[in-house]
């Protein structure tokens, strides 16, 4: 037969943690454990991303596209200049920077490297 | 990045709710704080469902890792303790059964009625642990599993792969014998 008192009681007592001596040591060997696991997978991801890198640079400099892309890109400065030169005053455009448009292209690569570095941080923090 | 052996005095008093949401967050300090504070009661636990204090501390730890495995499930609607404490009771479930080589648990089986001695003298002489001296291992896990670990009859049937009519008398006969071990009425 049911008895809720004596249950509820024994629920209480189950409820009551014996008094263990060293919650201290148990809590470094479950953290210690942790960070274990943790290491492993940062080395896993990490080595993960090499290798998929090296692969992706592997595969880009097999295809040629560097080459291309260098290419293309001149052009497209000489087309860019011809078009400016054509459609804007001078005056509107790089007689207002301090410097010309080298300064333009190299800011243009330092933004693309803070981004990198961004994204690098932001999968260092998962 | 948090310093899992740094202890700041906000995580101390922070409410297990709180330090749960951190470690959701990856908050290492904040879930070592949580084991600091339950590593106890999980290792009782786990002493109380009749393992040795060694099993019982790796039972524990692996529990622990689980749960941080498994924080994002844990949405605060009951205790941290009672969440863990299902984790940590199956988990030695799937121990027991792997060191009956993957058989089921022999419910029907009435060993002797022992019951850790290296485990009772971890635990003391207090009156339930004293009790649970004198059940047999079926009986002290069922009991434990339902009133320790908050296992309702048909998840600890389930848990055991054991008919739920066995689990009911197992549980029965050990509320008998802690009943009169606990000298029930009379203190």
């Amino acid at each position: 037969m049911a008895d809720p008192e004596f249950e509820g009681r024994l629920g209480r007592l189950f409820a009551e943690a014996p008094p263990l001596g060293d919650s201290e040591a148990f809590a470094r060997r479950v953290s210690s454990r942790l960070d274990r696991a943790w290491t492993l997978r940062r080395l896993l991801i990490g080595g993960l991303g090499v290798a998929g890198g090296l692969i992706g640079v592997g595969q880009v400099a097999a295809s040629g596209v560097v080459g291309r892309a260098a290419i293309l890109s001149t052009q497209s400065v000489k087309i860019f200049s011809i078009a400016m030169a054509n459609h804007l005053p001078a005056h509107l455009f790089f007689d207002y920077m301090p410097v010309g448009s080298d300064f333009l292209w190299a800011a243009g690569a330092f933004l693309v490297v803070g981004l990198v570095l961004v994204v690098m941080r932001a999968i260092g923090e998962l | 990045m948090s310093n899992p052996k740094a202890r700041p005095p906000v995580l101390a008093s922070s409410h297990d709710v709180e330090l749960a949401g951190l470690a959701q967050g990856g908050d290492r300090a904040a879930y070592g704080e949580l084991v600091r504070r339950h590593g106890a009661a999980i290792r009782g636990l786990l002493l109380r469902l009749g393992a040795d204090p060694t099993l019982a501390d790796d039972v524990a730890q692996e529990g622990f890792l689980t749960a941080f495995e498994q924080i994002g499930d844990f949405r605060g609607e009951s205790a941290f303790l009672a969440w863990i404490k299902r984790i940590v009771a199956r988990l030695y479930i799937k121990r027991l059964r792997r060191e009956t080589r993957g058989g089921l648990l022999d419910l029907t089986a009435r060993p002797d009625g022992e019951t850790s001695a290296i485990a009772q003298d971890v635990l003391g002489g207090a009156d339930l642990d004293q009790a649970l001296r004198g059940l047999t291992r079926s009986e002290r896990l069922c009991v434990g599993l339902c009133y320790g670990a908050g296992f309702s009859h048909a998840e600890v049937a389930d848990a055991l792969n054991a008919p739920l009519s066995a689990v009911k008398s197992e549980v029965k006969r050990g509320l008998d014998k802690l009943r009169s071990g606990l000298a029930w009425g009379g203190v």
